[in-house]
Parts: structure tokens; sequence; C-alpha cells
């Protein structure tokens, strides 16, 4: 009799918890009706502000420096020949710079996936650019130092498709220029709880880290960590029924354990020199990739976004410059290669979008480095000139959309477009928070 | 009649007491109690602020300009504030110069050391439902340690705030 009534109460209890959906955060039933084109997608904010001159256009110092040198410095993203004249760009050798960087594709990111040549970036702005680039938004209303107050794609990702924090990573090189603040935004309906996690990994596991991280204990899950959270949890709602709430991006118990673990890591393989790094790794971009596949290596995010901004020297030293952005394009090229070879759950099922956040002026400054090169800023129409490249499933070949006569796309197309291809652009489109309904895939 | 004397010496008596008492001054303005629950904290400490101050608690001593700037860094450079606080709470722990109560004069007598912890941290009194939980939890988990209660009042939310 016993038997015969567990078995019915099991059976109803099993027939309950097939009946009874899982419901998203955001209130619905069930995941997006969106098809995913790739279920994992990576944005390299190729940032800090890149001239089509130099990149794109592959005019090398002929538009910049009024010198005759011609070719293509971004030889993993681009077709093209490089510069045979006056070599500034690679590592050292007999002078500063004069050995170019291996290329590391056999297929250039052009090749492979589709080229928009010319792109509106209305926004000149370090800060104001990427934050146009991860909410579809320009920041008419707010200003630096201030969280988005539109929600970012991190937080439409989460509450729209009920992804786990640890899917959400957002990787800066370096924590200035307000970078940090991009994690999530201020907006009632999204917030910090949608937020994703992000790391400086120059800084964390860089000096300060080491000398202030990399000794932490690892206390023991059961033993230590579950006694210290139910009195931290205890003192924690005593505080809620009286004091305010504090932003918290809602990763578990268990995916806080992983990061603490990720983290201790990562310290003992940058002791080891087993980071999985670029083949060259002589500044912080090509540091901040190393990590970025260690990221990806353990979490195996949904989204991915790297900060990249070592360009921005072009201020001052054009020379360092163009260096950075032959790094830059080393490390785009050593991104693409580590996940397609060294992430199975990733490979071939990974879209990667490369895109500068803003150009730079046409004129040059008065600022001249050791080469006698001009430096260029950032507030003119040149400026507002950038490119983007995608690659992955189901992202046609070896096609180039637009030209320099003939504008296709703008900076804010872009969290439609992310949000197209892991299958949310419904969501975030209906949001109406976002300037543009449209992808860049609408706009092909 | 020398029982009646004393009647009248103790009536004198309380009449002079009573006669010498102040009356207490009322300003029409509500009595706060500075150290009562909450403390009435609403302002969130700056990073700095919370490593200055949880440095202090566990070291006894100021933490240098140097330090606190690096270790800012090391916070901002980490979404996750909770598990960023954590790990430098955790490196702290490690130190041989933290000042942490044993364990064994934490289990002589857990009241007053709950008293102080709550003194030391929250900068107000126990409440006595609070003390009630963590006598009932320190006492039905005896290897908990000091460190571990130190750890969850440094990690709590009231304690960012001020």
């Amino acid at each position: 009799m016993k038997r015969r009534s567990f078995i019915k109460k099991s059976s109803l209890a099993s027939a309950a918890a097939i009946s009874i959906p899982f419901i998203l955060p955001s209130g619905r039933l069930f995941a997006a009706s969106g098809m995913r084109m790739a279920d994992h997608v990576v944005l390299v904010a190729f940032a800090g502000g890149v001239r089509q001159q130099e990149s794109i256009l592959q005019r090398y110092l002929d538009d910049s420096q009024s010198y005759p040198s011609e070719g293509n410095i971004l030889y993993n993203l681009f077709d093209g020949s490089a510069p045979t004249d006056k070599i500034v760009y690679g590592t050292n050798n007999i002078i500063n710079g004069d050995t170019p960087i291996p290329q590391i594709l056999s297929q250039t990111i052009q090749n492979q996936g589709t080229t928009f040549r010319e792109v509106n970036a209305s926004a000149v702005g370090h800060y104001a650019g990427v934050n146009a680039m991860l909410t579809g938004n320009y920041m008419y209303t707010q200003g630096l130092r201030n969280k988005p107050t539109m929600p970012t794609i991190f937080e439409y990702l989460r509450r729209h498709q009920g992804e786990k924090a640890t899917k959400t990573w957002f990787i800066g090189n370096g924590i200035g220029n307000s970078i940090p603040l991009l994690d999530y935004s201020t907006h009632a309906e999204y917030g910090a709880s949608y937020g994703a996690n992000f790391l400086a990994p120059t800084i964390t596991f860089g000096v300060d880290g080491e000398k202030h991280l990399k000794n932490a204990k690892v206390y023991h899950p059961e033993d230590e960590l579950d006694p210290m959270y139910k009195m931290k949890y205890f003192l924690d709602n005593v505080w809620y029924s009286q004091g305010k709430a504090l932003p918290n991006i809602g990763n578990t118990e268990e995916e806080k354990i992983q990061i603490k673990q990720f983290v201790k890591d990562m310290f003992d393989k940058t002791q080891a020199g087993t980071i999985a790094h670029p083949p060259v790794s002589d500044n912080g971009d090509l540091s901040t990739i190393g990590y970025a596949c260690e990221v990806m290596q353990r979490f195996k995010p949904t989204l991915t976004v790297v900060y990249l901004s070592s360009v921005d020297s072009c201020h001052s030293n054009f020379s360092s410059y163009l260096g950075s952005l032959h790094r830059a394009d080393h490390g785009v090229g050593h991104l693409w290669d580590y996940i397609q070879n060294n992430i199975p759950q990733m490979a071939n099922n990974t879209t990667m979008m490369v895109i500068p956040e803003h150009g730079r002026n046409l004129d040059s400054n008065n600022i001249v480095d050791g080469n006698a090169f001009s430096g260029y800023d950032h507030s003119d129409a040149n400026s507002r000139r950038i490119f983007s490249s995608i690659v992955g499933p189901g992202i046609d070949s070896n096609l180039s959309i637009g030209n320099e006569n003939n504008q296709v796309g703008d900076i804010v197309n872009l969290t439609p477009t992310i949000a197209e291809i892991l299958g949310c652009k419904d969501d975030v489109v209906n949001s109406g928070l976002v300037a543009s309904s449209k992808s860049l895939f609408d706009l092909i | 009649m020398h029982i009646f004397n004393r009647f009248l010496v103790f009536i004198f008596t309380i009449l002079i007491v009573s006669s010498c008492q102040k009356d207490d001054v009322v300003y029409d303005i509500n009595q706060l109690q500075s150290s009562s629950y909450n403390a009435n904290k609403n302002k969130l400490k700056s990073v700095g602020q919370y490593i200055s101050i949880v440095y202090a608690n566990l070291f006894q001593q100021a933490l240098s300009s140097n330090e606190l700037v690096e270790i800012t860094r090391c916070i901002e450079s980490i979404g996750d504030k909770e598990v960023a606080h954590e790990i430098v709470l955790s490196n702290f722990m490690n130190s041989q110069d933290v000042i942490l109560p044993s364990d064994s004069l934490m289990r002589a007598d857990l009241d007053v050391f709950l008293e102080e912890s709550y003194r030391r941290f929250f900068v107000r009194d126990i409440t006595e439902a609070e003390r009630e939980f963590f006598l009932n939890f320190l006492n039905s988990n005896p290897n908990v340690s000091s460190e571990m209660v130190y750890m969850s009042f440094a990690l709590s939310n009231e304690y960012q705030f001020y």
C-alpha cells in the first residue's frame, strides 16, 4: 500500500515538474523564440580610436604623414599586401618596430566573413563609443563616470534568455575611461541583477593583483564558506529590513566559487608562463587577449566583449599607434584561432565581431613623435568613420558592404545584430530602448 | 518611640534626597540613540573607505596610501564586488599581522565576543534577536572560527554603509 502511494505521489510530482514551465527572469515562459545563428558571440571592441586610413583603407603613412608608403598592417583582418617601406609597427630587431609580426590566420577575417567598410559612429569619445556599441544608443543625456542609462546587451541577454552571470563577460584592458561601468546599466527594468562579469586582467593579474590578490585563501566550500555565508546572509536579511540593497550581478554561490578558483588558477598559470597569450604579447591589449582566451576556455560564455585600447597612444605617438594597431590585429587573429582550435564547445559555433568605437581626425595635431610622425586626436567628421567585420556560422564569406562614398550601418546597429545572432532581437527591439531596430544583417 | 524616631529619620531622608533631584531638560526634539539598530547608516562607503576601514578593523592600524590605491584598483578590476571583497579579505586573513581573537577566547564568552564584534564592525549594539541567532548558530557549529565570523561581518551589506 505504501509503495502504491509512493508511486502515485511521485508520478504526480513528476507530471507537475514537467508541466510547470521554466519562468525566465523577464517573466516569460521558456526561452526566446528566435533562432540562434550561433551559441556564442565574441565582440572585440577594436577600440582606442582607429582611423579608416591606416586600417581598412590600407594607406599606412601615405594618408597621414605625407610619405608615399601604402599597405596593409592588419593582415589577419583584411586582404592586402603589407607596406614595404619605413616599417615601424613590428617588433624590435635592428631598429624599433622594423620586424612585422607573422600572420596567424591562413585566411583573413575579411575572406571568411562579411565586412562593412564604412560605418557611422557619431559618439567620438571612448566611453561614449563603447557605450553606444553595447546599448544600441548614443549617450546624449549622461556624462562620463556614470553607468549607462540604457540597458546593455548583457542585460538583454540575461533577462530575456535567462543566461547565468558567468555566461556574459566584459574583459577590459584596464579600468580607465570609466570602462568598468559598462557591465550593466541603471535602467529600472534591467540593471545590476542582469549585469556581466567584468574583469581587467592586466590589473587583477598584474603587479597590484600579485601583491593583494594572489595569496587569497580558497575557503573550503562546505566547511568554511557555507557557515560564513549563512552568517552573512543572516546579517544581510536583518539589514534589508531597514537598510538599502546593494547592486549585485547575481553570480550564484557556485559561480562565485568558480570565479575565485579561476582567479587562483590564473595566478598559477601566470607564474608558470602558460596563459594562452598570442605568440607576441608585448602590450596590454595582447595580454588582455590572452586572459580573454582563458575566460572563454573556462566559462564558454554566450557573450564575451573584449575591450582593447592601446591604439589611443595616437594622440602623441603615431608610431606607437601603428604598432598597437598591428598588435590588435595579431590579437584578433590569435583569439579567432584559439576559439577554433582550442575550445571545441565554441569552435564553429561562435560569431566574432570586430569594430572600433570611433575613428580619428582627418588632420593631425601638432605633436610629433620620435619618427617625426604627427599625432591624431578624435573630434572631427573623420572620427565618425569606422569599419565592422563579422565572421561565424551563417555569415556570408568574402562579402564587402559599402565603401568610402557609401556609408552603410551605424554603431547602434551592433546591439540588435548581437541580439539577432543570439536569438533575442525581437525582445531587444520590442523593449523600445534601442535607437535602431535594424541589425547590420538588415542592411545587407 | 524608638521605631517612631527611625520612621521620622527615614521620611526625612527621602524628602531630602527627592528634593535635591534636578528635572531633566526636555527640548521637544526626538531622542536618538547613536548606537541604535542600524545606527542610521544610509551612505554607501566608497571602495577606498571600505578598504581603509576594514583594514583598520583587522590590523588595528591604518593602511598606507599606496596600498589603498593598489587595493582599490584590484577591487575595480573585478566586476562582482562580493567576489572581489572576499578575495581581498581572505588575502588579509593570510597575513601574519592580522589581529583576531583566538577561537578559544571567542568560545569562552560568546556574549562578549558578539557584542564587541557588532561594535567593531557595525558601530552599534547587538539586538536580542541577533544575539539569539548567533548564540544558537555558534553553539550548534563548533567548528566556526572567529575568522569566519569576522569575514561574514566584513562581507555583510550593512558594513558597506555608514
